[in-house]
Parts: structure tokens; C-alpha cells; sequence
């Protein structure tokens, strides 16, 4: 026996469809906030750039938790972190556009050099992670010959940390 | 968190005028526990990864470089965690390319910056930059390679069936290469230098009806390691078994000089054995004698 569909009889289903990509619709910004939840993330409001000590601020909803930018006019840099669950690693930089999605930026969008972090601008970023979770080690680009430092520095305070 | 945005070196990924980034490492694996070390890099943020090779003795970070731009990594360690990589003396911390020393290499720098006060990286921590312009991806690593620990062999051990075995061995960590040697009594019979993998067949066949030993040992860019205990094998299998055979049938001259094991036995020499007549006897005998 062989069924066929009407063209009204697809109509009908026109409105499932709907519900179906609405959904998806709304799942969305669940999905892309879940990437930057993991156990570590960048607080921007506790962090600071320039001599001034200049605050960062928090790019409110829909974008995902731990993301910040100089400003929310033109021309900011934002900062964005991304947790790979998989390889516990989390890695976060500055770039000068929005981000469109969790994951790594292409190197083009890192360009800071025209905005308001330029090269020799200091940083003191604050971080957010889960009391326990252990910090094997800090990997970054920036000027060895400036300050560097993780407070605090004793790994047993620091793994005790949030 | 304190540091400051730089004008980063070409990369595999590009290059820009400016840029800023990290990657904390939250692993739990036990050989990248690295005490919250701090690795600084004018090498672009998305170039670099935890490292993929770790050693006792060694840490770091893996890079993507543009061969022939030179790229500075510092390392800074607080004292507890060089002595628990089994360095008492900060001062004989070095820098490693892969497993490879710094001292041996034309393409990188290494130098040891001293114990920070505070005002450049934290006070007590200690400092070390290498400097690197060969690039693949490398590992870039810092402390003290131990050499390799004493090597273990497993086989050949015993009775073998063949004159021209393959030699096992265990891996070992640190190691980069292996060295076997052969022996018959106190004379080395045969030796294979920089064997990359974990086993090694003979490169000519060893003497029949001796006993001969056989050790290994693992060398790394910290020197050689002790060799493993010698272990002791001889050819010999009863023909047989070699054959596949429960019991032999009618022995022909041909198979009876293929088991000099059975004519030494026998007291039988080669000669004899290779005769019909005395091939005959030695048959009649053998199967009165057969269990």
C-alpha cells in the first residue's frame, strides 16, 4: 500500500516545523552559554586594564557569561574565554569584534592594536573557577619583560580558590 | 592575574600588531600538574597548547612557531615545584626543544634569569627563558631530564627457535633511544646503537648450541641509562617440534642434518648423519627409545 500526502496535508505540518525551529530558537543562547560555563571563567568587572585601572565591563545577555569589552560603544575590545571540557583547558583572549559563537577566534578578530589595549597596555584580569579545581599551569602571550603574577601564588590557596 | 598586552612574533597562525591571551591548564593528569607554574610567550595565544610530551623531571608547553622567526618562552617555578621535578639546585634547570637539551642546538638560547623580588615575577619564583627560531610544533620544555631509569628486556629468554631473534624491551619514559648488545660468554657478539622503537631483530645470525646473553639500555639528551639485567637464551629446538610433529616419522638423511641438537645427541656427526645407512640405524633406535 502506498500512502500519499496532499498538499494540504503538508500544509498541515507547516505549523510543527515552526514549533520545532522555534525551540531551537530559544535553546540557542542556553547552548552557547553552557560553553563558557565550564569551571573556569573571566570575570570582567573584577578586572582592570591601562595605568588608570580602568574597569572592564560585563556584555550583558544574550552573550554568553564571562564575557566582557572595554566598552559597550564603538571600538571596544571585548574578552571572551572558552572551556574544553574535554582537555580541561580554558583559553581566553581580547579581540576587536563581537564574538559570533563559543570557540576560538580567527587571528584576524585578536588584532588589538588599533584599539584601546594596545601593545604595553598592563592587565589585571580576575578569574572565576570551582572551590577544588586545581590550576596546573598558565600559559600566556603577552610582555615577559612586565610584571607577570597569579594571586595567589601558593597552589594549594589557589586550587582552594573560587 | 597580572600581565601586560605585547606585540606578538609571527606564528603559524599570523601575525598582529597586538595581542593578549592565556590558557590555564586545568588537567587532571598527574604529568601536566605543573603547580601553577607560569609560562610567558611572545608567540601568538592561539599557538599555544599544553604540552604533548611530559617527563619526569620536565615542564612546559607545546608551540606552532614560523621556522626561522625566533620566539621567547619564559618559565617561572616556584622552588617547591623544582623540588618535587627533583631539582634542588635552581641553577642547573635547563631547556629542552622536544627531549633535546638547548646546549646542542643552534636554533635556541637558554638562560637562567634568577629568583624574582617581586617587582618583574613573583618573589622566590624562578625565572628561565629559552629562545627558539627552528619551528615545527615543539614542545618547549624546562627543568632537568634524568637519564633514563634501568632498561628491562623481555625477549628472546630461554630455548628459541630461530638463530636470528627479535629483541623486546620495555619503554621507558625518558628515553629517546635504545642500545642492545649480544654476547657469547665476555665477547660482544653483536650491537645495535639508536634503536628508535621497542624491539630490534638480529642483524646476523647468532651461534647455534650456546648459551648467549643480551642486554639493553636507554639513553635520552641526559646521557645512557643502565642496562637492563642480561638475559640468557639458546637456540635450540628439537627438530619435532620445529617441524611441527608429535613424533617424527622415517627420518631422511635431510632431516636428520637439519637437527644437529638430536646428532649431537646422539653423538652422531654430520657425516653419519647425512649417510642413509646410518640415518636407518639412527631411526631404528630412535623409535626403541620413543617415550
Amino acid at each position: 500500500m502506498i500512502r500519499r500526502y496532499s498538499s494540504a496535508r503538508r500544509l498541515r505540518r507547516l505549523p510543527a516545523l515552526f514549533a520545532v525551529l522555534l525551540l531551537a530558537l530559544l535553546l540557542a543562547p542556553t547552548a552557547l552559554a553552557s560553553a563558557g560555563s565550564g569551571p573556569v571563567t573571566w570575570a570582567p568587572v573584577d578586572s582592570t586594564y591601562g595605568f588608570s585601572e580602568t574597569h572592564f565591563v560585563a556584555v550583558p545577555l544574550p552573550a554568553p557569561p564571562g564575557m566582557g569589552a572595554t566598552s559597550l560603544g564603538l571600538g571596544a575590545a571585548y574578552g571572551a574565554g572558552f572551556w574544553d571540557a574535554a582537555t580541561e583547558v580554558f583559553a581566553m583572549g581580547f579581540i576587536n569584534a563581537i564574538p559570533t559563537g563559543a570557540g576560538l577566534p580567527a587571528i584576524g578578530q585578536t588584532e588589538l592594536s588599533t584599539g584601546p589595549l594596545p601593545a604595553g597596555t598592563p592587565l589585571k584580569l580576575g578569574f572565576r573557577k570551582a572551590a577544588g579545581q586545581k590550576v596546573d599551569s598558565v600559559a600566556m602571550l603577552g610582555d615577559p619583560n612586565a610584571l607577570v603574577s597569579i594571586e595567589p601564588s601558593d597552589p594549594a590557596t589557589l586550587t582552594a580558590a573560587t | 592575574m597580572r600581565a601586560t598586552v605585547t606585540d606578538p612574533v609571527l606564528s603559524e597562525s599570523g601575525n598582529v600588531g597586538a595581542a593578549f591571551g592565556l590558557i590555564v591548564d586545568c588537567s587532571s593528569l598527574v604529568a601536566r600538574d605543573f603547580q601553577g607554574s607560569m609560562f610567558v610567550t611572545n608567540m601568538h595565544w592561539l599557538d599555544i597548547d599544553p604540552p604533548t610530551f611530559t617527563a619526569t623531571g620536565l615542564a612546559g608547553l607545546s608551540a606552532h612557531g614560523s621556522n626561522g622567526v625566533e620566539a621567547t618562552f619564559d618559565g617561572i617555578f616556584a622552588p617547591a615545584f623544582l623540588a618535587d621535578m627533583g631539582i634542588a639546585d635552581p641553577n642547573l634547570v635547563q631547556g629542552y626543544v622536544d627531549v633535546n637539551a638547548v646546549t646542542g642546538l643552534s636554533s635556541a638560547t637558554f638562560a637562567v634569569l634568577g629568583v624574582g623580588n617581586g617587582s618583574q615575577w613573583p618573589l622566590g619564583s624562578w625565572k628561565y627563558r629559552l629562545a627558539n627560531s627552528a619551528w615545527s610544533t615543539r614542545d618547549i620544555m624546562f627543568g632537568r631530564l634524568a637519564k633514563p631509569a634501568k632498561a628491562v628486556g623481555v625477549s628472546p629468554k630461554g630455548t628459541i627457535s630461530t638463530t636470528r631473534p627479535t629483541f623486546k624491551w620495555k619503554k621507558l619514559g625518558s628515553a629517546t633511544a635504545y642500545e642492545v648488545r649480544v654476547y657469547k660468554g665476555t665477547t660482544l657478539l653483536l650491537k645495535k646503537t639508536g634503536a628508535t622503537t621497542l624491539s630490534w631483530k638480529a642483524s646476523k645470525a647468532l651461534p647455534r648450541k650456546v648459551y648467549l646473553t643480551w642486554k639493553v639500555r636507554g639513553s635520552s639528551s641526559a646521557g645512557a641509562g643502565s642496562f637492563s639485567t642480561a638475559l640468557k637464551f639458546k637456540f635450540g629446538l628439537s627438530c619435532h617440534r620445529a617441524r611441527g610433529r608429535s613424533r617424527p616419522r622415517a627420518p631422511t638423511a635431510r632431516w636428520c642434518c637439519r637437527c644437529p641438537r638430536l646428532c649431537a645427541r646422539r653423538s652422531a656427526s654430520a657425516l653419519l648423519c647425512a649417510l642413509p645407512a646410518g640415518g636407518r640405524r639412527w631411526a631404528a633406535d630412535r623409535r626403541a627409545r620413543w617415550p
